[in-house]
C-alpha cells in the first residue's frame, strides 16, 4: 500500500467557518498588483498556500484571477476570500458580480465587508450578504475590522452571525475578551498584518525565537494559531513565503505563549467594545 | 526691489515655443502661481515669468507690475506680441515696460500649456491619482459619527506616505502662499466640535504629491441613507459629472463638458471646473468661452459641486486623461454621494 507525504499544504490547520472549512494560513495580496500579483499568487499556490486574501479595494481582483486560471490546483482546494468595500453599500450585488468576473469564479468562500460602513453595522449590506450565500454565490459571509457591538447588532437584525471577522492581531493587539466573544459567536478570528503589527525586534519574541532557532516572525505566526486565530500574511518573495508557512509546524510551549500574550498593549480603555 | 535672472528654457518647455511660435507670439508672460512654477519649478520666488520664443527664460521677483517689465526687459523683449495670462498688472506695465510690447491675453495658450502633457507624464499623473485613492480609502474606510476631522487627517497622511507619497500639500486654487502639512481639506464637519455627524455631507478633497506631480479627487460621504434633499443633490451631481467626462472627447472642444454639465444640473446651484494640471498645482481653470479642443494626451482635474439647500453640498473630483476613447478617470474613486448606513 503506497503512502504520499503529507504537502506544506496539508500541514495548515483548518477552521470550520460557519460550516466551511477554512485554512488557518492565508496568502495577503495587498498591495500587490497586476503581473507582480499574479506572479506571488501562483507561487504562493505552489508554495503550499490555499487561501489568497484579496479585496474590491486592492484593485487587484483581475491579477489574482489570473492566476486562479493559471494555476494547477484545483479550484475545489483552493479558498478565495475578497472584500466589499464600505462604499459599496446599496450596490452589493454589483460589487459582487464585478469581484466574481475579476476573480474568474462562479463563486466566491468568504466574501467580508471590508470596513463597517461608516462606523455602522452596515445591516442593510448583511441581508444582501446571507441572500448572496443562500443563493450559492458565496460559501461563508463575513465582515473585517468588526467591534462585538456591531457583530451582535447584525445578529440581532438577521439572526446570522458572521463566520468571520479578520481584524489586524498581533501580540501587541492581543485581547482575550474579544478573542472569547468570538469564540462564544461561533465567529472565526482572522488575523490581517500579523507580522507588520508587530514590534519583531521586542526581548520577548527574540527569546522564544532562539529558544526554537527561528524568527520572531514564525513565532508570531505560531502563537497566532496556537489560539486558533486565522492568519493572513503578505510576501512577495518565495523564501519567506515557505518560511511562514513553515510556522503551522512549530509548536510553541504554554510558557511561550504566555509570555507573548504579555506583549498586549490593550488596555480596558481601548478594547473594542 | 526688483530682481531679475535669465536662463535658457528646459526641454520640457519645448512644446510651448512651438505654441507660441505657432500663435504668432514672440514670449509668454506668466504671473499666476502654476504658471510661474511651471516654468521655474516649485522653488521659484519670482512673481513674473517670461518665456520666450527662442528659448530665453526670465523671471523676476518683487512687485508684479515691476517684475513683469523687469521680465520683459530682462529677456531683450522690446518688441512685438507678448501672451499673457489674464490677471496681468496691465497699469503698471504701462510705466515700466518697453513702448512697443503689445501684450494680448491668451488664457488658451497658457490651459494648453499646463493640460497637454509629454507621453512620458500621464503616467506620472496616474501614479499621482492613485495616491490620491489611497488617501480617499484611508478617510472613507474609517468615517464615523463623532469622529474628530484631525484624525481623519492623520489617516491619510501615514497611509499616503506608507504609499510613497511627499508630505505636504500643494495649494489646489493657486491662490499662492498656502502651505501646510495636511494632505485632505475637509468640510461639512461641526465647527464647533471638529466632529462628523451623521446629517452634515463629509467632503473631502486629496491633494498628494508624488514627485512634483499632484494627484486630485475629491469625494462626498453622508454617515446616513441620505434624505430627499441630498439624494438630489447626489444624483444631480454624479449624473453632471458623469456627463462632463462624457463631453470630452478628443475633437469636442473643452468646453462642451461645461456645457454637458450645465444641461444636466440645469435647475440646481451647481459648479464645476477643468483644471490644467502640469506645473504641480491644480490652479488654472478653463475659461468658459474657450475655445480649446480636446486632445489626446490632455490630463486634467475635474471639479464639481451641486448644493443641497440647508445640508451643504456634494462635491466631486477627479483626475482624467483623454485618450483617444475619452476622458479615463485616473483616481477611480466614486464619482457619486456616497451613502455609508
Ligand atoms: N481586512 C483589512 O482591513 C486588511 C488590512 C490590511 C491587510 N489585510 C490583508 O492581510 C494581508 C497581510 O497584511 P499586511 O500585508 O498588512 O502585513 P503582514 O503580512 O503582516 O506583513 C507584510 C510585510 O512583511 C514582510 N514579510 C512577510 N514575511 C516576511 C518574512 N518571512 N521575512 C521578512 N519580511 C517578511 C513583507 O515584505 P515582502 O513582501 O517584501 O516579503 C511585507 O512588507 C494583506 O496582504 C491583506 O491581504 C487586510
Amino acid at each position: 500500500m503506497g503512502t504520499t507525504r503529507p504537502t506544506a499544504a496539508d500541514r495548515v490547520p483548518t477552521a470550520d467557518a460557519a460550516g466551511v472549512t477554512m485554512p488557518l494560513v492565508g496568502f495577503g495580496t495587498h498591495p500587490m498588483r497586476g503581473e507582480q500579483a499574479t506572479e506571488a499568487v501562483l507561487t504562493a499556490f505552489s508554495a503550499g498556500y490555499r487561501l489568497v486574501d484579496t479585496a474590491t479595494r486592492y484593485r487587484n481582483e483581475t491579477a489574482v484571477g489570473a492566476a486562479l486560471a493559471a494555476t494547477d490546483v484545483p479550484r475545489s482546494d483552493l479558498f478565495v476570500t475578497t472584500k466589499m468595500p464600505p462604499d459599496q453599500v446599496g450596490r452589493e450585488r454589483l460589487t459582487l458580480e464585478q469581484s466574481l468576473t475579476a476573480l474568474g469564479c462562479d463563486h466566491i468562500d468568504l466574501w467580508l465587508i471590508h470596513w463597517p460602513p461608516g462606523g455602522h453595522p452596515g445591516v442593510t449590506s448583511w441581508r444582501e450578504f446571507v441572500r448572496a450565500r443562500d443563493e450559492g454565490l458565496v460559501r461563508a459571509v463575513g465582515v473585517s475590522n468588526y467591534s462585538v457591538a456591531l457583530i451582535d447588532a447584525l445578529h440581532r437584525e438577521t439572526g446570522v452571525y458572521p463566520a468571520v471577522n479578520q481584524v489586524q492581531w498581533g501580540p501587541g493587539d492581543h485581547d482575550p475578551h474579544f478573542a472569547e466573544a468570538m469564540r462564544e459567536r461561533g465567529v472565526v478570528l482572522s488575523a490581517h498584518s500579523p507580522l507588520r503589527s508587530t514590534d519583531l525586534d521586542h526581548p520577548v519574541l527574540l527569546d522564544v525565537a532562539r529558544r526554537h532557532g527561528r524568527s520572531p516572525r514564525d513565532v508570531v505566526l505560531a502563537w497566532n494559531l496556537h489560539h486558533r486565530v486565522a492568519v493572513t500574511v503578505k510576501s512577495a518573495h518565495r523564501d519567506r513565503m515557505e518560511r511562514n508557512l513553515s510556522a503551522a509546524g512549530l509548536t510553541l510551549s504554554p510558557a511561550d505563549v504566555e509570555a507573548i500574550d504579555g506583549l498586549s498593549t490593550v488596555t480596558r480603555a481601548d478594547r473594542r467594545p | 526691489m526688483t530682481t531679475a535672472a535669465t536662463h535658457h528654457a528646459p526641454a520640457a518647455l519645448d512644446r510651448l515655443r512651438g505654441q507660441l511660435d505657432k500663435a504668432g507670439f514672440g514670449a509668454l508672460l506668466l504671473t499666476s502661481p502654476t504658471g510661474r512654477r511651471h516654468a521655474l519649478g516649485p522653488a521659484t520666488d519670482a512673481t513674473a515669468v517670461l518665456v520666450t520664443a527662442d528659448g530665453t527664460v526670465a523671471g523676476a521677483a518683487g512687485h508684479p507690475g515691476a517684475a513683469a517689465a523687469a521680465a520683459l526687459r530682462a529677456a531683450g523683449v522690446t518688441d512685438g506680441a507678448v501672451a499673457t495670462e489674464d490677471e496681468l498688472p496691465c497699469d503698471l506695465l504701462g510705466q515700466h515696460g518697453p513702448a512697443d510690447v503689445r501684450l494680448r491675453p491668451a488664457p488658451d495658450l497658457v490651459f494648453a500649456e499646463l493640460a497637454c502633457c509629454e507621453p512620458t507624464e500621464p503616467p506620472a499623473f496616474a501614479a499621482a491619482a492613485g495616491l490620491a485613492a489611497v488617501g480617499y480609502t484611508a478617510v472613507m474606510d474609517h468615517l464615523r459619527i463623532g469622529m474628530d476631522v484631525r484624525e481623519l487627517s492623520g489617516n491619510v497622511d501615514r497611509s499616503v506616505r506608507r504609499a510613497g507619497g511627499l508630505l505636504g500639500w500643494y495649494d489646489p486654487y493657486g491662490a499662492g502662499g498656502a502651505a501646510g502639512s495636511d494632505l485632505v481639506t475637509v468640510r461639512g464637519h461641526d465647527p464647533s466640535t471638529a466632529r462628523l455627524t451623521e446629517a452634515s455631507p463629509v467632503r473631502y478633497v486629496l491633494h498628494p504629491l508624488l514627485d512634483g506631480t499632484a494627484g486630485y479627487a475629491a469625494a462626498t460621504a453622508v454617515l446616513s441613507k441620505a434624505d430627499g434633499t441630498l439624494r438630489t443633490a447626489g444624483d444631480v451631481c454624479a449624473a453632471a459629472t458623469a456627463a462632463l467626462l462624457a463631453a470630452l472627447r478628443p475633437g469636442a472642444r473643452l468646453t462642451d463638458g461645461y456645457a454637458a454639465f450645465a444641461r444636466a444640473a440645469a435647475g440646481h446651484a451647481a459648479t464645476c471646473r477643468l483644471v490644467g494640471l502640469r506645473g504641480g498645482g491644480a490652479s488654472l481653470p478653463l475659461r468658459p468661452d474657450s475655445a480649446l479642443v480636446a486632445e489626446p494626451g490632455m490630463v486634467l482635474g475635474v471639479r464639481t459641486e451641486v448644493l443641497a439647500p440647508g445640508r451643504g453640498a456634494v462635491e466631486l473630483a477627479e483626475t482624467v486623461e483623454l485618450t483617444a476613447g475619452g476622458a479615463e478617470p485616473r483616481a477611480g474613486t466614486p464619482l457619486r454621494l456616497v451613502e455609508l448606513y
